[in-house]
């Protein structure tokens, strides 16, 4: 009995000495939503902004209208530091709470740093057992902070529109998906360049407001930025990559140039075919489109085969052209692989690829690529002619 | 006999399979090894084959010996001699606790608990070895018959719930630099395993000997049907260039997991059933230490070296490496390849031909 | 606690106390019967002296011949009416008027009045004078004859009982509503209306020295592993307690492993129950005085099937075994996960969760960890003043408790309201499973403490622990959580989901490896086949 006593003694006293190390309450954490990487001022170091959740404002958390939405749901602290978890470290100077990273979606990088290169940057976002691989990476044109610090009208937490902003973008295809395990598998990859995803501040005319907007995708050579992509680019990019879901391409109507046809994008793939011959390398994309006519501004019927045969092949130009004007810039401009042609030559041709592999870079702006589109239109949705007023 | 209980053939199984099948789980280490690229795959299923044929000696040995464990067999065919040979098998099983010990507490430090000394884990852990081995090799092989269908149930889970993220492009070109890496991939990851020793130590308590040829192949198997789909995952998911610089790639599997925005961040589930499929692991290394050493010196009963085995254990495990970078060299496939096979083949098959020569050998009676 | 307490007085009893008792029980030496009336009367006065209940009633029989005869019972024990019109009337009127008066003599009286006059069926003849006593106090009547050293003993036992009610601690929807009762006798009519084979033995023991209490050991012979009938008989024998007086003396007295706080004997209350066990070739013991009746071997699945499983159609009843099991884990895990994911692992928890659960726990005084410590010991509370309180008194408990602790302390920003609905999580599930409830608590506040101070891993080592202790428990020979370890393929069926009882044609084969077999493998019933049949 005396013996169990003591043991037990022992067990609770040791339990109550050694334990507890990586205790932390709820109460003595910073939720970080969103980060912000900026150069700053001072040379050399960087400036981080987090986005730092406020669970007391957000009690009872239901969204009570657009009005409290600008409520302080977060709180923004900025942050010095020569590495980002000395900024992080930093930062707890001025924060009451510990920061804690693994809720955090959203990294922003600013337009200026990323042009310098962001391996330095990324390398905590890898190595630190806190953040999570699945947060999404943006590149701000213009500074990050701006982005970090920018409200919402719909949610209290800015991050969470962000990232609902990057997962509802297949709805036009007009921008990237990019999260952070992503840029580093193409980042790593030895063929391809990475891609990110890029937002920026825009003027609200009506209430003269800035505001948030997805504008594209940003492209790096290496780890360094090179440049951006608009909508349209970003949407050839999606293109060549086969991440097309869905989406509305313009066109004229067959019947009256000045006025515009909107056909939805139902569904795409696409495939990358290299070719060698006598040391030229040849590429071939075919792209697979299927769509329907979503809305049409001509009051003339277009429901015949003749028109839709028509409309198919301006559909085919338009998506061809979107294809033509982001391998101009990437391939031509930027030399940056970012469409995944060395992987698939590694693919098809691994032996001629060993003596490829060293000057790929050199090889790749001078590859010809041939675009092949197959563009359909199936359906006319719930009318077929539009209704003519007399 | 020093252990009295008997376990299952399937017991058998399970308990090897759970041993084997956590520290790939958490380290992965064949990403870094032959051959090098997507290809490891393949290696994997190479693995099979080799993984029965690293086996054989010890399966000759034991028909030669029934009923004798290692080192018992061993002292029969060297006589006093075997003593040291047996001396050298007590201290593989006592490194190799150690060994895992130290991975769990890494792992443990590197993610949930980057604040708390490793000691707390190790401590912890072989507090709990201890006690199972107490109460012996079947209240063991009990505990695995529970957590190891549940561990290998949600492991199979994760496969499939990641399927979706993997990029099958990434495992081609297939045999990219030609088969012969692939092959002695294959090796690397068949010499890892302790098949040989277990099987050595376990089998006269073993149920129906007669059957373990099926054993050993049930057990080759599900290994190669764990391993191979974690490596197309892996290297599906991340790239290969990412997953051999990964510490943990099966950990950042498992926080990758995202399905329908609500099914996600299961990593702390995942650590759970790690921990505890660790501590059945070390629970038997640890048995399979203390009876080897309890043989060796002829003991009556194992009970009374197991405090004094475990204090070793853990103070090696602390002592033995500096950092986690020094003890992964030990683990790299350059050191620990031919650690293993000198313990699990070259010397069986040595001992075997020593006896076949010296035609020494136990009949059934 | 009582174990305790048996203790403590084991020690304390004074050493002449315990020689003497050991000498009275070992003072087993016949003690016969005198053949003189006198004596006898005052040997057993003697005995019962300052025993107001019992009754002595002095008579004579015959009329030509007279014998001096005495009856002695315990009042309150029989039926005064039965003794009156059965016993004293058939031997003082109606033995006057039949014929058998006249063939009377000293000689034959005692056979006489046994084979000819008493028209009572359990009649015995005993000589020795400690059986005698036993039989007394035990609710019989015992008569005296001049000139006989042999007392008959009549049964005509009758005392205030309970009537067979629908016990409280096991409520079904469907199935019999009848429970065992506090009356031997009773409880083993329930059984043997169940099972009407003559293979149903009930085995006799009496245990407890000053109790001397009465106690059955039922078993279906053909289908119960001897080994484990002998095995109870022998762990029976082996108590030298001096009192029984509820089943769960006996329980703490067989059991394997005393140290352990699982339970290794099961309990049930109710006949359909116990002798479905018992047709599974589990051995059932019944003891006097006490409605719960013990089943051995007990294993850990048993809390998760229920009778009414079996009773109801099989696929709802396979959900709510599922649903079991989940409730089990909840209840022991749920308070330690929330304490080490709200303080270890945050980044396990959604994002909303943890904004959500984080806002609650803003501006409260204590850490999860003592809060989940204090909220389960006043839940542990509140648990046992609601039943040891008489019931009006009981219900306000109960609300002041969930008002006060659940309401009050919210809003008064004590505890966090996340917190109180683990706790009342907890409390509901852990009713999922009452039969082991009780070891659900002891295991939730470890895990608690476990996870307060190394989070999960130390939840997890906590597992390790358990589920070794676990499987390295026995009882009565067979592995306490088998069929699931060992794995008991034949028998796993029957543990996670409850199949179709044409499925379970065998017996699980843990217990017994007698007349494995239940009935015919195919009886699936199929009316067209048998249909067809018929024509």
């Amino acid at each position: 009995m005396r013996k169990n006593l003591i043991l037990i003694l022992i067990i609770i006293m040791g339990t109550i000495l050694i334990g507890c190390w990586s205790r932390r309450e709820l109460d003595t954490i910073a939720i970080i939503s969103a980060m912000g990487i900026d150069k700053s001022e001072e040379e050399g170091k960087l400036s981080v902004a987090f986005q730092i959740i406020k669970p007391s404002e957000l009690q009872g958390a239901i969204p009570s209208g657009a009005g409290s939405a600008s409520s302080k749901g977060v709180w923004v602290l900025t942050s010095t530091g020569y590495t980002i978890i000395d900024a992080a470290r930093n930062a707890t100077m001025q924060s009451d709470r510990k920061l804690f990273f693994p809720q955090n979606k959203i990294v922003v990088i600013g337009e200026e740093l990323a042009r310098e290169g962001i391996t330095p940057l990324i390398d905590f976002l890898n190595r630190d057992p806190e953040p999570r691989r699945t947060s999404w990476l943006l590149i701000a044109k213009g500074k990050a902070h701006d982005i970090i610090s920018a409200k919402h009208e719909q949610v209290n937490i800015p991050a969470e529109a962000i990232e609902n902003m990057i997962k509802s973008s297949s709805a036009t295809s007009m921008a990237v998906q990019v999260n952070i395990n992503e840029f580093l598998k193409n980042l790593a990859s030895p063929t391809s360049d990475p891609i990110a995803c890029r937002i920026e501040m825009i003027q609200d005319h009506q209430n003269k407001n800035q505001k948030m907007r997805l504008t594209g995708a940003s492209v790096f050579r290496k780890d360094k930025l090179v440049g951006f992509l608009d909508e349209h680019e970003t949407r050839g990019l999606n293109w060549i990559l086969g991440k097309v879901v869905s989406g509305i391409i313009l066109v004229k109507s067959p019947k009256d140039e000045n006025e515009d046809v909107a056909l939805e994008i139902i569904r795409a793939s696409s495939k990358i075919i290299p070719e060698i011959s006598d040391d030229q390398i040849k590429i071939t994309i075919e792209i697979k489109e299927e769509g329907n006519l979503a809305e049409q501004l001509p009051d003339i019927d277009l429901t015949n085969t003749k028109t839709f045969k028509e409309l198919e092949q301006r559909k085919a130009q338009v998506i061809k052209n979107e294809v033509q004007s982001v391998l101009e810039k990437a391939q031509k401009e930027w030399g940056a692989d970012i469409f995944g042609f060395g992987d698939a030559v590694h693919r098809k041709y691994p032996k001629e690829w060993k003596t490829l592999q060293t000057k790929w870079r050199d090889v790749f702006p001078t590859i010809n690529v041939e675009i092949k589109v197959d563009a359909r239109l199936r359906d006319t949705g719930l009318s077929s002619a539009p209704v003519k007023g007399r | 006999m020093l252990e009295k209980g008997k376990i299952s053939n399937n017991q058998f199984i399970l308990i090897f399979v759970i041993s084997r099948l956590m520290l790939t789980m958490a380290y992965l280490p064949y990403v870094n090894a032959p051959p090098w690229n997507q290809d490891l795959w393949i290696s994997a299923i190479l693995a099979f084959p080799i993984h029965i044929l690293l086996v054989l000696p010890v399966y000759f040995l034991t028909n030669r010996f029934p009923g004798q464990s290692l080192i018992q067999s061993v002292e029969t065919i060297l006589g006093s001699w075997g003593k040291i040979i047996g001396a050298l098998y007590v201290w593989f099983f006592l490194h190799r606790t150690a060994v895992i010990l130290r991975e769990l507490g890494e792992f443990l430090k590197a993610i949930p608990y980057p604040e708390t000394p490793i000691i707390v884990f190790i401590t912890a852990t072989a507090l709990f070895a201890a006690y199972s081995i107490y109460k012996g090799l079947e209240t063991i092989c009990r505990v695995a018959e529970i957590v190891a269908p549940l561990v290998l149930a949600s492991v199979f889970l994760v496969f499939i719930m990641i399927a979706k993220d993997v990029d099958i492009y990434a495992l081609t070109p297939v045999l990219e630099d030609g088969i012969i890496p692939v092959i002695y991939g294959g090796f690397v990851i068949a010499a890892r395993s302790t098949l040989s020793l277990f099987l050595w130590m376990l089998k006269p308590f073993i149920n129906e000997p007669e059957k373990i040829r099926t054993t050993v192949v049930l057990i080759s198997f599900i290994l190669t049907l764990h391993l191979t789909p974690t490596s197309i995952t892996t290297i599906g998911v991340f790239g290969l260039e990412q997953a051999k610089i990964l510490n943990f790639p099966f950990f950042h599997l498992v926080r990758m997991i995202n399905i329908g925005s609500f099914l996600e961040r299961i990593d702390a589930l995942f650590i759970g059933f790690w921990v505890l499929g660790m501590c059945i692991d070390i629970a038997i290394h640890n048995y399979l230490a203390v009876l080897s050493a309890a043989q060796l010196l002829k003991l009556k009963d194992y009970r009374p070296i197991v405090v004094a085995m475990g204090t070793v254990i853990v103070s090696l495990s602390i002592l033995q490496a500096e950092s986690v970078v020094e003890l992964n060299e030990f683990l790299s496939y350059k050191v620990l390849t031919w650690y293993n096979l000198f313990f699990t083949f070259a010397l069986p098959l040595l001992l075997l031909i020593v006896a076949v020569i010296g035609k020494k050998r136990i009949d059934y009676k | 606690m009582l174990k305790w307490f048996k203790k403590l007085h084991r020690h304390f009893i004074s050493s002449k106390l315990k020689q003497k008792l050991e000498h009275k029980t070992s003072e087993k030496t016949p003690n016969p019967l005198s053949s003189n009336l006198q004596e006898n009367l005052t040997k057993i006065k003697e005995v019962f002296s300052n025993a107001s209940d019992i009754v002595f009633r002095q008579f004579e029989i015959g009329s030509h011949t007279r014998i001096k005869a005495f009856i002695v019972y315990v009042d309150g024990l029989v039926n005064e009416e039965f003794v009156q019109m059965n016993l004293m009337k058939s031997l003082m009127i109606d033995m006057h008027i039949s014929e058998v008066d006249d063939e009377l003599n000293q000689k034959n009286t005692l056979n006489i009045i046994h084979q000819r006059i008493l028209t009572l069926t359990e009649v015995s003849e005993v000589n020795d004078f400690q059986e005698v006593v036993e039989h007394v106090l035990s609710g019989d009547t015992a008569l005296f004859l001049e000139g006989f050293a042999t007392a008959l003993i009549v049964n005509l036992r009758g005392w205030e009982t309970r009537n067979v009610t629908p016990p409280d601690t096991e409520v079904v929807v469907r199935g019999p509503r009848e429970g065992f009762t506090e009356t031997l006798r009773t409880s083993t009519s329930l059984l043997r209306r169940k099972i009407k084979n003559p293979n149903l033995k009930f085995e006799k023991m009496k245990i407890g020295k000053q109790t001397q209490t009465d106690v059955v050991i039922a078993y279906i012979k053909g289908i119960a592993d001897e080994k484990i009938v002998e095995e109870v008989k022998r762990r029976l024998s082996k108590i030298d307690a001096d009192a029984i007086l509820e089943s769960g003396y006996i329980e703490q007295y067989i059991e394997d492993s005393p140290l352990s706080f699982l339970p290794t004997v099961g309990n049930s209350e109710k006949p359909d129950i116990v002798a479905a066990k018992m047709l599974e070739g589990r051995v059932a013991i019944l003891t006097d005085g006490t409605p719960f009746v013990l089943t051995v071997p007990y294993l850990f699945i048993e809390a998760f099937q229920t009778s009414e499983d079996y009773y109801s159609r099989p696929f709802y009843a396979s959900i709510v075994r599922l649903l079991r099991f989940t409730a089990y884990f909840v209840s022991v895990f749920a308070p330690a996960l929330y304490v080490a994911l709200t303080t270890y692992h945050q980044e396990m928890l959604p994002p909303t969760m943890l904004i959500s659960i984080a806002a609650a726990r803003e501006g409260t005084p204590f850490p999860a960890f003592v809060e989940a410590m204090v909220m389960g010991i006043i839940y542990e509370i509140l648990k046992e003043a609601g039943i040891r309180l008489p019931r009006p008194v009981g219900q306000a408990v109960s609300i002041v408790g969930a008002l006060v602790i659940g309401e009050s302390a919210v809003s008064a920003g004590l505890i966090g309201a996340p917190m109180v609905i683990v706790v009342s999580l907890t409390a509901i599930s852990s009713y999922v499973v009452a039969s082991i409830s009780d070891t659900v608590s002891i295991m939730r506040l470890t895990y608690v403490l476990l996870a307060a101070f190394l989070g999960l891993f130390g939840i997890m080592i906590g597992a390790a622990f358990f589920l070794t202790h676990m499987v390295s428990l026995r009882s009565f020979g067979v592995p306490y959580l088998a069929p699931i370890a060992p794995i008991v393929s034949e028998d796993l069926k029957d543990v996670f989901l409850r199949p179709h009882l044409w499925k379970m044609h065998k017996r699980p084969k843990l217990f017994t490896q007698n007349d494995l077999v239940r009935q015919e493998p195919d009886l699936m019933p199929n009316p067209m086949k048998n249909n067809t049949n018929n024509k």
